[in-house]
Protein backbone atom coordinates (compact mmCIF):
# COMPACT_ATOMS: atom_id res chain seq x y z
CA UNK A 1 0.00 0.00 0.00
CA UNK A 2 1.19 3.21 -1.36
CA UNK A 3 0.56 5.99 1.40
CA UNK A 4 1.93 9.35 1.44
CA UNK A 5 2.69 10.53 4.78
CA UNK A 6 2.38 13.95 5.69
CA UNK A 7 5.79 15.68 7.03
CA UNK A 8 4.77 16.57 10.36
CA UNK A 9 3.62 13.18 11.18
CA UNK A 10 7.00 11.80 10.92
CA UNK A 11 8.13 12.06 14.14
CA UNK A 12 11.20 13.97 13.28
CA UNK A 13 10.77 15.51 17.06
CA UNK A 14 11.71 15.65 20.25
CA UNK A 15 15.15 16.57 19.28
CA UNK A 16 17.84 16.66 20.93
CA UNK A 17 19.64 18.47 18.68
CA UNK A 18 19.91 21.70 20.84
CA UNK A 19 22.02 19.45 23.64
CA UNK A 20 24.44 19.72 21.26
CA UNK A 21 26.48 16.36 22.73
CA UNK A 22 28.75 15.47 20.74
CA UNK A 23 29.00 12.03 22.23
CA UNK A 24 25.18 11.90 21.20
CA UNK A 25 24.04 10.82 17.13
CA UNK A 26 20.85 11.93 17.37
CA UNK A 27 20.02 10.97 13.84
CA UNK A 28 19.65 7.51 15.12
CA UNK A 29 17.18 8.28 17.56
CA UNK A 30 14.90 9.26 14.45
CA UNK A 31 16.16 6.46 12.04
CA UNK A 32 14.28 3.81 13.97
CA UNK A 33 11.07 3.65 15.75
CA UNK A 34 12.99 2.17 19.06
CA UNK A 35 15.19 4.95 18.76
CA UNK A 36 12.34 7.03 18.98
CA UNK A 37 10.24 5.27 21.68
CA UNK A 38 13.65 5.81 23.51
CA UNK A 39 13.16 9.26 23.34
CA UNK A 40 9.87 9.78 24.06
CA UNK A 41 10.35 7.94 27.33
CA UNK A 42 13.75 10.02 28.24
CA UNK A 43 11.43 13.36 28.01
CA UNK A 44 8.31 11.28 29.98
CA UNK A 45 10.96 10.92 32.50
CA UNK A 46 12.15 14.01 32.68
CA UNK A 47 8.83 15.76 32.88
CA UNK A 48 7.47 14.14 35.43
CA UNK A 49 10.78 13.72 37.29
CA UNK A 50 10.42 18.24 37.07
CA UNK A 51 6.97 18.04 37.99
CA UNK A 52 7.35 15.74 41.22
CA UNK A 53 10.49 18.54 42.24
CA UNK A 54 8.30 21.61 41.35
CA UNK A 55 5.61 20.04 43.46
CA UNK A 56 7.77 19.75 46.51
CA UNK A 57 9.09 23.55 46.20
CA UNK A 58 5.63 24.27 45.84
CA UNK A 59 4.26 23.27 49.07
CA UNK A 60 7.07 24.54 50.81
CA UNK A 61 6.38 28.00 49.70
CA UNK A 62 2.82 27.58 50.05
CA UNK A 63 3.33 26.79 53.58
CA UNK A 64 5.69 29.79 54.05
CA UNK A 65 3.37 32.27 52.40
CA UNK A 66 0.32 31.33 54.09
CA UNK A 67 2.36 31.12 57.50
CA UNK A 68 3.71 34.89 56.48
CA UNK A 69 0.07 35.79 55.71
CA UNK A 70 -1.33 35.11 59.13
CA UNK A 71 1.29 35.81 60.90
CA UNK A 72 2.99 31.85 61.94
CA UNK A 73 6.28 30.77 61.47
CA UNK A 74 5.38 27.50 59.54
CA UNK A 75 7.76 24.44 58.82
CA UNK A 76 10.89 25.63 60.98
CA UNK A 77 12.17 22.19 62.65
CA UNK A 78 13.28 20.16 60.03
CA UNK A 79 16.07 21.71 58.15
CA UNK A 80 17.40 25.16 58.14
CA UNK A 81 13.97 27.02 57.73
CA UNK A 82 11.97 23.73 57.65
CA UNK A 83 13.42 23.62 53.80
CA UNK A 84 13.89 19.63 54.28
CA UNK A 85 10.06 19.45 55.17
CA UNK A 86 8.04 18.75 51.90
CA UNK A 87 11.01 16.09 50.86
CA UNK A 88 10.18 14.30 54.68
CA UNK A 89 6.16 14.65 53.71
CA UNK A 90 7.08 13.10 50.83
CA UNK A 91 9.06 9.99 52.16
CA UNK A 92 6.04 9.64 54.50
CA UNK A 93 3.65 9.58 51.43
CA UNK A 94 5.65 7.47 49.75
CA UNK A 95 5.49 4.51 52.42
CA UNK A 96 2.22 5.51 54.02
CA UNK A 97 -0.34 2.58 53.72
CA UNK A 98 -2.40 2.85 50.94
CA UNK A 99 -6.36 2.27 52.47
CA UNK A 100 -9.05 1.38 49.79
CA UNK A 101 -12.71 1.30 51.52
CA UNK A 102 -14.23 -2.34 51.07
CA UNK A 103 -17.34 -0.54 49.15
CA UNK A 104 -14.92 1.20 46.51
CA UNK A 105 -15.02 0.12 43.12
CA UNK A 106 -11.84 -1.10 42.63
CA UNK A 107 -10.72 -0.33 38.88
CA UNK A 108 -11.87 3.08 38.79
CA UNK A 109 -10.81 4.05 42.39
CA UNK A 110 -7.20 2.70 40.79
CA UNK A 111 -7.72 4.44 37.57
CA UNK A 112 -8.88 7.89 38.96
CA UNK A 113 -5.69 9.36 40.05
CA UNK A 114 -3.62 8.28 36.88
CA UNK A 115 -6.42 10.02 35.41
CA UNK A 116 -5.93 13.11 36.65
CA UNK A 117 -1.92 13.24 36.92
CA UNK A 118 -0.98 11.79 33.51
CA UNK A 119 -3.45 14.45 31.46
CA UNK A 120 -2.32 17.38 33.70
CA UNK A 121 1.86 16.32 32.30
CA UNK A 122 0.69 15.67 28.98
CA UNK A 123 0.45 19.50 28.70
CA UNK A 124 4.11 20.45 29.12
CA UNK A 125 4.80 18.56 25.69
CA UNK A 126 3.59 21.91 23.67
CA UNK A 127 4.38 24.44 27.23
CA UNK A 128 7.19 26.53 25.06
CA UNK A 129 10.07 27.26 27.64
CA UNK A 130 12.10 29.43 25.20
CA UNK A 131 11.66 30.79 21.99
CA UNK A 132 12.14 28.29 20.15
CA UNK A 133 12.36 25.56 22.72
CA UNK A 134 9.44 23.50 22.95
CA UNK A 135 9.09 19.37 23.21
CA UNK A 136 7.22 19.62 20.34
CA UNK A 137 5.68 22.15 18.24
CA UNK A 138 2.41 20.83 17.35
CA UNK A 139 0.47 22.16 14.55
CA UNK A 140 -2.52 23.08 16.73
CA UNK A 141 -0.70 23.19 20.08
CA UNK A 142 -2.77 25.61 21.77
CA UNK A 143 -5.59 23.20 20.82
CA UNK A 144 -3.56 20.22 22.64
CA UNK A 145 -3.36 22.40 25.89
CA UNK A 146 -6.74 23.11 26.28
CA UNK A 147 -7.82 19.36 25.21
CA UNK A 148 -5.77 17.05 26.62
CA UNK A 149 -5.97 18.42 30.58
CA UNK A 150 -9.82 18.47 29.92
CA UNK A 151 -9.42 14.66 30.46
CA UNK A 152 -8.78 15.35 34.57
CA UNK A 153 -12.23 16.34 34.67
CA UNK A 154 -13.69 12.37 34.13
CA UNK A 155 -10.73 11.26 36.67
CA UNK A 156 -12.33 14.04 39.44
CA UNK A 157 -15.30 12.54 39.11
CA UNK A 158 -14.57 8.92 38.47
CA UNK A 159 -12.36 9.77 41.97
CA UNK A 160 -15.43 10.99 43.40
CA UNK A 161 -17.99 8.53 42.42
CA UNK A 162 -15.72 5.33 43.06
CA UNK A 163 -15.04 5.79 46.59
CA UNK A 164 -18.65 5.23 47.42
CA UNK A 165 -18.72 7.91 50.19
CA UNK A 166 -21.54 11.03 50.44
CA UNK A 167 -18.79 13.49 50.58
CA UNK A 168 -16.64 12.54 47.82
CA UNK A 169 -19.29 11.76 45.78
CA UNK A 170 -20.66 15.38 46.47
CA UNK A 171 -17.09 16.53 45.72
CA UNK A 172 -16.90 14.61 42.39
CA UNK A 173 -20.32 16.49 41.20
CA UNK A 174 -19.06 19.90 42.07
CA UNK A 175 -15.86 19.63 40.19
CA UNK A 176 -16.64 18.22 37.27
CA UNK A 177 -19.54 21.04 37.15
CA UNK A 178 -16.99 23.95 37.52
CA UNK A 179 -14.81 22.04 35.05
CA UNK A 180 -17.71 22.07 32.41
CA UNK A 181 -18.33 25.45 33.08
CA UNK A 182 -15.61 27.04 33.04
CA UNK A 183 -13.96 25.42 30.60
CA UNK A 184 -16.29 27.71 27.72
CA UNK A 185 -15.88 31.66 28.88
CA UNK A 186 -11.70 29.91 29.01
CA UNK A 187 -11.93 28.41 25.86
CA UNK A 188 -13.10 31.95 24.52
CA UNK A 189 -10.88 33.84 25.89
CA UNK A 190 -7.92 31.84 23.76
CA UNK A 191 -9.64 32.26 20.95
CA UNK A 192 -9.23 35.77 21.03
CA UNK A 193 -5.69 35.18 21.11
CA UNK A 194 -5.94 32.46 18.69
CA UNK A 195 -7.27 35.06 16.34
CA UNK A 196 -4.64 37.44 16.95
CA UNK A 197 -1.38 35.39 16.50
CA UNK A 198 -3.13 33.53 13.81
CA UNK A 199 -1.82 30.35 14.80
CA UNK A 200 -2.83 27.83 17.10
CA UNK A 201 0.88 26.67 17.27
CA UNK A 202 2.59 27.27 20.75
CA UNK A 203 6.60 28.44 18.51
CA UNK A 204 3.71 30.47 16.59
CA UNK A 205 2.19 32.70 19.46
CA UNK A 206 5.56 33.54 21.05
CA UNK A 207 6.64 34.72 17.04
CA UNK A 208 3.63 36.74 16.94
CA UNK A 209 4.33 38.37 20.29
CA UNK A 210 7.83 39.04 19.45
CA UNK A 211 6.22 40.96 16.27
CA UNK A 212 4.08 42.85 18.15
CA UNK A 213 4.03 43.31 22.05
CA UNK A 214 2.74 41.44 24.87
CA UNK A 215 -0.71 39.90 24.37
CA UNK A 216 -1.87 41.12 27.64
CA UNK A 217 -1.49 44.95 26.92
CA UNK A 218 -3.63 44.13 23.42
CA UNK A 219 -6.66 41.32 25.10
CA UNK A 220 -6.59 43.08 28.78
CA UNK A 221 -9.93 41.49 29.37
CA UNK A 222 -8.93 38.09 28.10
CA UNK A 223 -6.12 37.74 30.18
CA UNK A 224 -8.70 38.70 32.93
CA UNK A 225 -11.65 35.75 31.88
CA UNK A 226 -8.28 33.11 31.06
CA UNK A 227 -6.73 34.26 35.11
CA UNK A 228 -10.17 33.71 36.94
CA UNK A 229 -11.74 30.84 34.68
CA UNK A 230 -8.19 29.03 35.36
CA UNK A 231 -8.25 29.04 38.96
CA UNK A 232 -11.85 27.73 38.60
CA UNK A 233 -10.08 24.81 36.46
CA UNK A 234 -7.51 24.21 38.78
CA UNK A 235 -9.32 24.16 41.49
CA UNK A 236 -7.70 26.56 43.26
CA UNK A 237 -8.77 29.36 46.04
CA UNK A 238 -11.54 30.96 45.68
CA UNK A 239 -13.11 27.93 43.69
CA UNK A 240 -11.98 25.21 45.60
CA UNK A 241 -15.60 24.04 46.65
CA UNK A 242 -14.89 20.51 44.92
CA UNK A 243 -12.58 20.09 47.76
CA UNK A 244 -13.79 22.44 50.62
CA UNK A 245 -12.37 21.37 53.90
CA UNK A 246 -14.93 22.60 55.92
CA UNK A 247 -17.62 21.30 54.85
CA UNK A 248 -16.74 18.39 52.57
CA UNK A 249 -13.29 17.12 54.47
CA UNK A 250 -11.38 16.59 51.30
CA UNK A 251 -14.53 16.37 48.62
CA UNK A 252 -13.60 13.72 45.92
CA UNK A 253 -10.11 12.16 47.56
CA UNK A 254 -11.19 12.00 50.82
CA UNK A 255 -11.37 8.21 50.58
CA UNK A 256 -7.46 8.00 49.30
CA UNK A 257 -4.29 7.93 51.41
CA UNK A 258 -0.46 7.81 51.06
CA UNK A 259 0.49 7.11 47.40
CA UNK A 260 -2.81 7.25 45.02
CA UNK A 261 -3.17 10.76 47.27
CA UNK A 262 -0.13 12.39 46.50
CA UNK A 263 -0.81 11.38 42.67
CA UNK A 264 -3.55 13.90 43.13
CA UNK A 265 -1.58 16.37 44.35
CA UNK A 266 0.91 16.65 41.88
CA UNK A 267 -1.38 16.41 39.10
CA UNK A 268 -3.33 19.82 40.94
CA UNK A 269 0.38 21.36 40.51
CA UNK A 270 1.03 20.14 37.37
CA UNK A 271 -1.98 22.17 36.12
CA UNK A 272 -1.22 24.99 37.99
CA UNK A 273 2.18 24.99 36.74
CA UNK A 274 1.26 23.95 32.90
CA UNK A 275 -1.96 26.94 33.16
CA UNK A 276 0.68 29.70 34.84
CA UNK A 277 3.04 28.68 31.77
CA UNK A 278 0.67 29.53 29.19
CA UNK A 279 -0.95 32.49 30.72
CA UNK A 280 2.83 33.43 30.26
CA UNK A 281 2.78 31.98 26.86
CA UNK A 282 -0.34 33.37 25.84
CA UNK A 283 -0.59 37.11 27.53
CA UNK A 284 3.17 37.51 28.13
CA UNK A 285 5.17 37.33 25.38
CA UNK A 286 7.07 33.87 26.56
CA UNK A 287 10.43 33.58 26.58
CA UNK A 288 10.54 37.04 25.37
CA UNK A 289 12.59 39.39 27.32
CA UNK A 290 16.06 41.47 27.40
CA UNK A 291 19.49 40.33 28.50
CA UNK A 292 18.65 36.94 30.12
CA UNK A 293 18.22 33.90 28.15
CA UNK A 294 14.58 33.25 27.22
CA UNK A 295 14.67 30.15 29.73
CA UNK A 296 14.99 32.54 32.41
CA UNK A 297 12.95 34.47 31.27
CA UNK A 298 10.20 32.29 30.88
CA UNK A 299 10.34 30.42 34.22
CA UNK A 300 10.83 33.88 36.35
CA UNK A 301 6.82 35.00 34.72
CA UNK A 302 6.04 31.64 35.46
CA UNK A 303 7.40 31.63 39.07
CA UNK A 304 5.38 35.60 39.36
CA UNK A 305 2.38 33.81 38.61
CA UNK A 306 2.12 30.70 40.40
CA UNK A 307 2.99 32.94 43.26
CA UNK A 308 0.33 35.04 42.45
CA UNK A 309 -1.95 32.29 42.93
CA UNK A 310 -0.54 31.11 46.06
CA UNK A 311 -1.43 34.78 47.63
CA UNK A 312 -4.57 34.56 46.59
CA UNK A 313 -5.64 31.46 48.49
CA UNK A 314 -4.75 32.71 51.40
CA UNK A 315 -6.50 36.35 51.24
CA UNK A 316 -9.62 35.58 49.42
CA UNK A 317 -12.88 33.32 50.79
CA UNK A 318 -13.93 30.78 49.49
CA UNK A 319 -16.87 31.09 46.91
CA UNK A 320 -20.39 29.65 47.62
CA UNK A 321 -21.76 26.44 45.28
CA UNK A 322 -24.48 28.56 43.31
CA UNK A 323 -22.43 31.54 43.39
CA UNK A 324 -19.70 29.72 41.73
CA UNK A 325 -22.26 28.70 38.81
CA UNK A 326 -23.90 32.14 38.52
CA UNK A 327 -20.77 33.37 37.78
CA UNK A 328 -19.51 30.91 35.19
CA UNK A 329 -23.22 30.84 33.68
CA UNK A 330 -24.15 34.56 34.01
CA UNK A 331 -21.35 36.68 33.80
CA UNK A 332 -18.12 35.13 32.49
CA UNK A 333 -19.94 33.34 29.47
CA UNK A 334 -21.90 36.99 28.10
CA UNK A 335 -18.31 38.57 28.89
CA UNK A 336 -15.99 36.38 26.94
CA UNK A 337 -18.70 36.14 24.25
CA UNK A 338 -18.32 40.04 24.08
CA UNK A 339 -14.94 40.19 24.57
CA UNK A 340 -14.50 38.09 21.25
CA UNK A 341 -17.11 40.08 19.29
CA UNK A 342 -14.99 43.20 20.10
CA UNK A 343 -11.37 41.56 19.31
CA UNK A 344 -12.80 40.48 16.43
CA UNK A 345 -13.99 43.91 15.55
CA UNK A 346 -11.01 45.87 16.53
CA UNK A 347 -8.90 43.16 14.47
CA UNK A 348 -11.16 44.23 11.24
CA UNK A 349 -11.23 47.77 11.58
CA UNK A 350 -7.05 47.44 12.79
CA UNK A 351 -5.41 45.24 10.18
CA UNK B 1 12.07 9.14 9.72
CA UNK B 2 9.32 6.49 9.96
CA UNK B 3 8.73 3.85 7.61
CA UNK B 4 4.65 3.56 6.85
CA UNK B 5 4.47 0.31 8.36
CA UNK B 6 5.55 1.32 11.35
CA UNK B 7 2.38 3.99 11.39
CA UNK B 8 -0.27 1.06 10.01
CA UNK B 9 1.04 -1.15 12.93
CA UNK B 10 -0.06 2.33 15.20
CA UNK B 11 -3.08 2.41 13.42
CA UNK B 12 -4.32 -1.17 13.77
CA UNK B 13 -2.86 -0.68 17.58
CA UNK B 14 -5.22 2.00 18.23
CA UNK B 15 -8.47 -0.35 16.27
CA UNK B 16 -7.65 -2.92 18.10
CA UNK B 17 -7.88 -0.84 21.40
CA UNK B 18 -10.94 0.59 19.97
CA UNK B 19 -12.69 -2.86 19.20
CA UNK B 20 -11.97 -4.25 22.64
CA UNK B 21 -12.72 -1.12 24.27
CA UNK B 22 -15.87 -1.13 22.40
CA UNK B 23 -16.86 -4.84 23.87
CA UNK B 24 -16.12 -3.98 26.90
CA UNK B 25 -18.36 -0.83 26.70
CA UNK B 26 -21.54 -3.07 25.48
CA UNK B 27 -21.07 -6.12 27.21
CA UNK B 28 -19.87 -4.96 30.82
CA UNK B 29 -23.22 -4.64 33.24
CA UNK B 30 -21.65 -2.04 35.49
CA UNK B 31 -23.04 0.96 34.03
CA UNK B 32 -19.74 3.12 35.46
CA UNK B 33 -17.34 0.55 33.88
CA UNK B 34 -19.29 0.80 30.65
CA UNK B 35 -18.49 4.76 30.48
CA UNK B 36 -14.83 4.43 30.94
CA UNK B 37 -14.95 1.84 28.25
CA UNK B 38 -16.04 4.26 25.85
CA UNK B 39 -14.35 7.06 27.17
CA UNK B 40 -10.68 4.49 26.03
CA UNK B 41 -12.98 3.85 22.90
CA UNK B 42 -12.83 7.18 22.06
CA UNK B 43 -9.26 8.29 22.89
CA UNK B 44 -8.33 4.54 20.68
CA UNK B 45 -10.29 6.69 18.05
CA UNK B 46 -8.69 9.92 18.30
CA UNK B 47 -5.14 8.62 17.78
CA UNK B 48 -6.18 6.89 14.88
CA UNK B 49 -7.57 10.29 13.66
CA UNK B 50 -4.13 11.67 14.68
CA UNK B 51 -2.65 8.69 12.48
CA UNK B 52 -4.32 10.10 9.52
CA UNK B 53 -3.31 13.01 9.96
CA UNK B 54 -6.47 14.73 11.28
CA UNK B 55 -4.70 16.11 14.34
CA UNK B 56 -7.28 19.24 14.42
CA UNK B 57 -10.01 16.10 14.50
CA UNK B 58 -8.13 14.04 16.99
CA UNK B 59 -7.57 16.75 19.37
CA UNK B 60 -11.48 17.98 19.01
CA UNK B 61 -12.22 14.44 19.73
CA UNK B 62 -10.72 14.32 22.61
CA UNK B 63 -11.72 18.14 24.09
CA UNK B 64 -15.39 17.29 23.50
CA UNK B 65 -16.08 13.80 23.52
CA UNK B 66 -13.34 13.18 26.39
CA UNK B 67 -13.83 16.17 28.42
CA UNK B 68 -16.74 16.51 27.14
CA UNK B 69 -19.34 13.89 26.74
CA UNK B 70 -17.94 11.25 29.21
CA UNK B 71 -18.19 13.91 31.67
CA UNK B 72 -21.61 14.51 31.09
CA UNK B 73 -22.72 10.81 30.93
CA UNK B 74 -20.91 10.68 34.15
CA UNK B 75 -22.53 13.27 35.66
CA UNK B 76 -25.71 12.15 34.69
CA UNK B 77 -24.93 8.45 36.21
CA UNK B 78 -24.25 10.19 39.56
CA UNK B 79 -27.36 11.86 39.49
CA UNK B 80 -29.30 8.82 38.79
CA UNK B 81 -29.75 6.86 41.40
CA UNK B 82 -28.11 3.86 40.11
CA UNK B 83 -26.05 2.25 42.76
CA UNK B 84 -22.69 1.18 41.22
CA UNK B 85 -23.03 -2.35 43.34
CA UNK B 86 -26.23 -3.11 41.54
CA UNK B 87 -25.65 -4.51 37.61
CA UNK B 88 -28.02 -3.63 35.16
CA UNK B 89 -30.72 -5.83 34.54
CA UNK B 90 -30.61 -7.75 31.41
CA UNK B 91 -33.41 -6.23 29.00
CA UNK B 92 -36.36 -7.79 27.93
CA UNK B 93 -36.14 -6.40 24.37
CA UNK B 94 -32.91 -8.05 23.80
CA UNK B 95 -34.18 -9.34 20.14
CA UNK B 96 -35.78 -6.53 19.01
CA UNK B 97 -32.14 -4.56 20.14
CA UNK B 98 -29.83 -6.54 18.16
CA UNK B 99 -31.99 -6.29 15.01
CA UNK B 100 -31.45 -2.98 15.19
CA UNK B 101 -27.98 -3.09 16.09
CA UNK B 102 -27.03 -5.31 13.54
CA UNK B 103 -28.98 -3.71 10.79
CA UNK B 104 -27.33 -0.03 11.85
CA UNK B 105 -24.09 -1.97 11.73
CA UNK B 106 -24.60 -2.99 8.37
CA UNK B 107 -25.78 -0.04 6.86
CA UNK B 108 -22.63 1.85 8.20
CA UNK B 109 -20.45 -1.52 7.03
CA UNK B 110 -22.60 -0.91 3.44
CA UNK B 111 -22.00 2.71 3.60
CA UNK B 112 -18.03 2.52 4.02
CA UNK B 113 -17.74 0.29 1.15
CA UNK B 114 -20.18 1.96 -1.47
CA UNK B 115 -18.53 5.33 -1.04
CA UNK B 116 -16.03 7.06 -3.04
CA UNK B 117 -13.69 7.54 -0.77
CA UNK B 118 -10.77 9.74 -1.15
CA UNK B 119 -7.41 8.15 -1.36
CA UNK B 120 -5.08 7.90 1.20
CA UNK B 121 -2.25 10.45 1.89
CA UNK B 122 -4.31 13.38 -0.03
CA UNK B 123 -4.86 15.80 3.35
CA UNK B 124 -3.73 19.66 3.26
CA UNK B 125 -0.81 20.38 5.14
CA UNK B 126 -2.70 22.92 7.39
CA UNK B 127 -5.45 20.90 8.60
CA UNK B 128 -6.83 23.99 10.81
CA UNK B 129 -6.89 26.43 7.39
CA UNK B 130 -8.64 24.16 5.45
CA UNK B 131 -10.81 23.27 7.97
CA UNK B 132 -11.69 26.94 8.65
CA UNK B 133 -11.81 27.79 4.99
CA UNK B 134 -14.41 24.68 4.30
CA UNK B 135 -16.58 25.63 7.09
CA UNK B 136 -16.96 29.29 6.39
CA UNK B 137 -17.07 28.23 2.49
CA UNK B 138 -18.71 25.35 1.30
CA UNK B 139 -19.92 24.22 4.23
CA UNK B 140 -21.11 27.60 5.62
CA UNK B 141 -25.28 26.24 5.35
CA UNK B 142 -24.69 23.42 7.32
CA UNK B 143 -22.19 25.46 9.79
CA UNK B 144 -25.23 27.78 10.81
CA UNK B 145 -27.63 25.21 10.96
CA UNK B 146 -25.63 23.54 13.09
CA UNK B 147 -25.42 26.44 15.47
CA UNK B 148 -28.97 27.32 14.82
CA UNK B 149 -30.17 23.57 16.67
CA UNK B 150 -27.46 24.01 19.72
CA UNK B 151 -29.23 27.55 20.27
CA UNK B 152 -32.32 26.12 20.22
CA UNK B 153 -31.09 23.47 22.30
CA UNK B 154 -29.80 25.65 25.05
CA UNK B 155 -32.93 27.57 25.20
CA UNK B 156 -35.32 24.73 25.61
CA UNK B 157 -32.35 23.25 28.51
CA UNK B 158 -33.54 26.52 30.27
CA UNK B 159 -37.30 26.43 29.67
CA UNK B 160 -37.30 22.78 31.16
CA UNK B 161 -35.18 23.86 33.91
CA UNK B 162 -37.00 26.91 34.87
CA UNK B 163 -40.67 25.08 34.49
CA UNK B 164 -43.21 27.17 35.32
CA UNK B 165 -41.28 30.07 36.39
CA UNK B 166 -40.97 31.33 32.84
Amino acid sequence: MEVNWPDWLNFDWLDLGWLELPWVDTNWFHDNWYGLLLLGFFWGVVVFTMVGALTAVYVYVERKVSARIQGRLGPMETGPHGLLQTLVDVVKLAVKEDVRPAAADALAFRLAPLLVVVPAVMAFVVVPFGVPMVIRDLNVGILYFLAVPSVTGVGLLLAGWASYDNYSFLGGLRASAQFISYEIPRTLAVVTVVMLSGSLSSAGLIGAQADTTWFVLLLPLSFVIYAVTTLAEVNRVPFDIPEAESELVAGFHTEYSGFRWSLFFLGEYASLTTASAFAVALFFGGGLGPVLPPVVWFVLKTAVIVFFAVVLRFTLPRFRQDQLMALAWKYFLPLSLVNLLLAGLVMKAVF
Amino acid sequence: MLDSDVQIALFAAFGGIAVIAALAAVLTRYLLRSIVAFGAFLTAIAGQFYILAADFVALIQIFVYVGGVVVLILFALMLSAVGQKHPLAVSEHRGLGAVVAYAVGGWLVWAAFGQDLPKAGQVPGETVAFLGRAFLDQQLVAFEVIGIILLAAVVAALVIVRGERL
